[in-house]
């Protein structure tokens, strides 16, 4: 006689289990239970939890064991009688749950162990070690703290994690996902019975996009306020808005705004133009303005020259004007 | 019409007028340290010192090809037209791995009107860790720039920078400054692999002791030698060791005194005090590669913009960290986010031969960086395990009968077991852990737990019950899929030892009267718990020394795994049918693989523990008592 899980409902068809090592659960009908056994749960479940309990045990015998474990799960809201949990973990094996079978049995050995039999006990830490080699623990480390962590689309908290995460045998998709930072996506191969590291580094997301300027060899470019090369500029700028300005000694201004577009590329082609010369109505009134004057322009103007001598040495990460903006 | 005589007449003049020269300070950024193993990232500021007006900041990263750099690199500056007296301030931050901050040097000064000046900006080993994260003073949460980016300033006081590993005031006085010369920078050349370079791992490969005189800081030698740091793994390492040489009559290197001995920089005596340094070496200068190393000289190496780097030998061994004071044990760590060596450090003896509290255990990158030690102060540890995917390591505190432990993420020194008698040898088998007692002249387990923030707690100490008779002095350990196996050593010259096992249903002599068994390694056969125990019997290889292999479970003769046997087999390893072992007499690394055996290294100082990672065997150069000259070694499979 078999006393075990006799006093619920643990059908032998339709379990046949993805474990082909796994001790076969006791799931027949068992036997009348001995005298100081509690009543079945046929017996001892009342009202709709009686209702829903028969439901589930007809939806298991079709093998619906989604629906059916949405039954058992019903009943043990309305009863909180612990052997439904045998029934649950039963469910949740079909459903190759691995991971659930065995908080599952925990629960179950926790909250009824104290109402079942030895062989019953016996039969729940077979099927828990059957179940165990098909799960896997892994340990995420991330970056970043405060990145939420999600495993088959069910969340398993934010990161750090204080314990490793339990995972069933195959294919897991991990991702990890925090504001700022480009989500981290991963299949896993979870191959069960082994403990696993995984560390996610998780990458800022930059936006900013890449611009060429090319101008004349002398001309300085200048991107929002800063020096940033002579002649020619390749780099990479923050997304948005910029202020390009290219200058050159007797050439006109060139000044634009720059649009600028995460991870593209833009290249900007810009040839000054030479200033307009003086009309001729003025220039007798230059002249006019006397010897000092001109001797003074031509000091000044040597001067503001001063920046498109080359420098006599040329550094091998660059050379650069102090008196420019300055380059970022 | 007066005007206009006058403009006519200072048209030639004006016309014959070039332009006056252009003031430029030139930057040259040098160091005596390797990149990417020490620093992998620059970050270079200019600012003007009066207002912190930006006027350059850009990062180099060495392992971004967009963005890399050689040193010396150089970076110049003409003067400003409108501010010409205007100081600038320049700060170089070095970085290395995920953003760790290793060295800044910062210097204030003015750019010259009319000539064009050299700035020397090195990255020093001796500033080596002068550095540190800005913290808001309210939160203590670090302080983040616009961009996002962390900030960093130096340990020294404000206006001060570190030089030569002391704090100096950031102010350089224009005036001192010398009329730049590409060829001082770039070992006579231009920056294009041009010039000269000095390599120091070849150089230093043959050097000496140097007796340093912690009092002055000086050592007695020529005005004709090299002299360099031996370092813990920052530097050039090669064969021998890990060196950062300093430079000839400089005020960063050596200089020779009035006594005619070699005077050195203050922070390298206090180096050698804490113990971070091995010591001072020298060589004789002369020809290349060992030519006088100056200033103008830059250190070679795939990172240098001067000299043709030639890479050593892809087999041929490299020193991970040198100055090594009685390494003893190593394991590693191999995951897809790690890759690190941890080993012990036995630390020294008093004058009585007994072991002082000095121990320590220390880690690096497997690449090689500078060790880094994650639990000081141990008393006399050996044995080590390493367990990567559990983030755990754990050893045997010889002097402090306990079993030391601590996580890899954060590392804090624990203890796990204590109040034990001469814990020797240690092994992991999943959660279980195993080591020898050499007083109580048995076997114990415990489980272990990693709680939160690192924390590892034990459950009951078990003892393993040995074979009956039991042999004596059990020494190393290895444990896998329930199966524990340990060498019983006896004593040097006996052939009493004993090699036993237990699977947990009781223990089993695996083998016999065998000559000072020592080092030990498991081969599960796949059938049950069953292996192939190999074993070191650590005596001259007339008297029976050499690897054996054996049955775990019994009855069998154990095999010379090479016929001709060997001589103070003193580590051993196995991986994928390849078994490697140490030669403590012969200074030798072997390696058996097929039935072929091949010297992968020789000249070893005592090399003991040997471990096989994914891709790299690494073991340990004991080296000799009183001297720190220990290392760890690395060489391809």
């Amino acid at each position: 006689m078999r006393p075990s899980h006799s006093s619920f409902w643990c059908p032998a068809v339709g379990l046949a289990l993805a474990l082909a090592a796994a001790p076969t659960p006791a799931l027949a009908q068992a036997p009348a239970a001995p005298a100081a056994a509690p009543a079945p749960l046929s017996a001892s479940l009342t009202g709709m939890a009686r209702a829903e309990y028969e439901a589930g045990k007809l939806l298991y015998q079709d093998g619906d064991f989604q629906n059916a474990l949405i039954k058992f799960q019903r009943v043990y809201e309305l009863s909180h009688d612990g052997r439904l949990l045998w029934n649950i973990a039963v469910c949740e094996k079909n459903l190759r749950r691995y991971t659930r079978v065995l908080t599952t049995l925990d629960r179950y050995l926790a909250e009824a162990g104290k109402v079942i039999s030895a062989e019953d006990r016996q039969e729940a830490k077979d099927l828990a070690a059957a179940a165990r080699p098909l799960v896997s623990a892994l340990r995420i480390t991330v970056t970043e703290p405060g990145a939420a962590i999600v495993i088959d689309d069910v969340s398993v908290g934010t990161s750090p994690l204080a314990a490793a995460v339990s995972l069933d045998v195959g294919t897991r998709r991990i991702h990890i996902q925090k504001a700022g930072y480009k989500p981290f996506d991963r299949p896993l191969e979870v191959p069960g019975g082994t403990e696993m590291t995984l560390t996610a580094a998780l990458e800022k997301e930059v936006h900013q996009g890449r611009v060429t300027v090319a101008a004349g060899a002398a001309d300085l470019i200048s991107i929002d306020g800063r020096a940033m090369a002579q002649g020619k500029w390749d780099g990479q700028l923050s997304s948005g808005g910029h202020t390009l300005r290219v200058t050159s000694p007797g050439m006109t201004i060139y000044q634009s705004e720059v649009v600028v577009q995460d991870d593209k590329s833009r290249e900007i082609q810009v040839t000054l133009t030479p200033l307009p010369k003086a009309s001729s109505t003025s220039k007798w009134l230059w002249i006019a303005g006397g010897a000092a004057l001109v001797a003074g322009a031509v000091v000044t103007g040597a001067v503001l020259y001063k920046p498109t001598q080359r420098p006599a040495v040329d550094g091998t990460l660059g050379t650069f004007p102090l008196s420019h903006g300055g380059f970022r | 019409m007066l005007a206009a005589l006058a403009l006519v007449s200072g048209l030639p003049l004006l016309l014959s007028c070039s332009p006056a020269p252009l003031g430029e300070i030139v930057i040259a950024i040098r160091t005596d340290i390797a990149i990417p193993k020490d620093i992998d990232r620059i970050i270079i500021d200019v600012t003007i010192a009066k207002t912190g007006e930006s006027k350059f900041t850009m990062a180099y990263q060495a392992l971004d090809p967009a963005h890399t750099f050689k040193l010396p690199a150089t970076l110049a500056f003409t003067a400003s037209a409108t501010d010409p007296g205007a100081a600038v301030r320049v700060r170089v931050l070095a970085l290395r791995g995920d953003g760790a901050p290793r060295m800044v040097r910062e210097v204030v000064t003015t750019v010259p009107a009319d000539r064009t000046v050299t700035l020397p900006i090195p990255i020093e080993f001796l500033c080596d860790g002068t550095t540190e994260m800005v913290l808001d003073p309210l939160t203590k949460e670090p302080v983040r720039d616009k961009k996002g980016d962390l900030v960093f300033k130096s340990t020294c006081d404000d206006g001060m920078t570190c030089s030569a590993g002391k704090c100096v005031d950031v102010t350089v006085p224009e005036v001192s400054l010398a009329s730049y010369s590409g060829a001082l920078i770039f070992g006579g050349g231009t920056g294009s692999q041009d010039g000269d370079c000095f390599d120091a791992a070849s150089c230093f490969e043959g050097s000496t002791f140097a007796d340093v005189n912690l009092g002055n800081c000086t050592i007695q030698a020529g005005n004709d030698v090299n002299v360099a740091l031996l370092t813990q793994g920052a530097g050039s390492c090669g064969a021998s060791g890990c060196f950062v040489p300093l430079d000839a009559e400089s005020d960063a290197g050596w200089q020779p005194d009035q006594n005619g001995a070699l005077r050195l920089p203050p922070a390298v005596c206090d180096k050698i005090k804490s113990r971070e340094l091995g010591g001072v070496v020298t060589a004789p200068a002369g020809k290349s590669p060992c030519a006088r190393k100056a200033s103008s000289l830059p250190i070679c190496g795939p990172f240098s913009s001067s000299g043709k780097y030639v890479a050593p030998s892809a087999t041929a061994p490299i020193v991970v960290a040198s100055g090594q004071q009685n390494p003893v044990a190593l394991g590693l760590e191999e995951t897809p986010a790690a890759s690190r060596v941890y080993w012990t450090v036995r630390g020294t003896f008093d004058p009585n031969g007994n072991p002082s509290s000095d121990g320590a255990v220390k880690r690096a990158q497997t690449t090689g960086e500078e060790a880094v030690v994650i639990a000081k102060d141990q008393p006399s540890p050996h044995d080590i395990v390493v367990s990567g995917s559990q983030g755990v390591a754990f050893w045997t505190n010889a002097s402090g009968s306990a079993i030391g432990a601590t996580a890899l993420g954060s590392p804090m020194a624990m203890a796990l077991i204590s109040n034990l008698g001469r814990p020797e040898g240690i092994a992991l088998d999943g959660t279980t852990v195993v080591w020898t007692d050499l007083t109580s002249n048995q076997v114990s387990s415990t489980q272990f737990t990693l709680g939160k923030g690192g924390t590892i707690s034990s459950g009951p100490s078990v003892v393993v019950p040995g074979p009956s008779p039991m042999g004596s002095a059990p020494r190393r350990i290895a444990a896998a899929n329930g199966l524990v196996c340990w060498t019983y050593e006896d004593k040097l010259d006996s052939t009493n030892g004993v090699v036993a096992c237990n699977d947990g249903t009781g223990a089993i002599p695996a083998a016999s009267t065998v000559a000072t068994p020592r080092s030990i390694a498991l081969v599960p056969t796949g059938v049950g718990a069953g292996a192939t125990v190999y074993f070191a019997s650590f005596a001259d290889r007339n008297h029976r020394g050499g690897v054996y292999s054996v049955a775990s479970t019994g009855g069998g003769t154990p095999t010379l795994v090479n016929a001709d046997g060997e001589d103070y087999p003193n580590g051993l390893a196995v991986d994928n049918g390849v078994v490697y072992w140490t030669s403590r007499t012969r200074g030798a690394v072997m390696r058996l693989k097929g039935g072929t055996l091949t010297e992968i290294a020789s000249h070893q100082i005592n090399p003991g523990a040997i471990v096989v990672g994914k891709d790299a065997v690494f073991w340990v150069n004991e080296g000799t008592v009183d001297k720190a000259d220990g290392a760890i070694v690395r060489s391809a499979k």
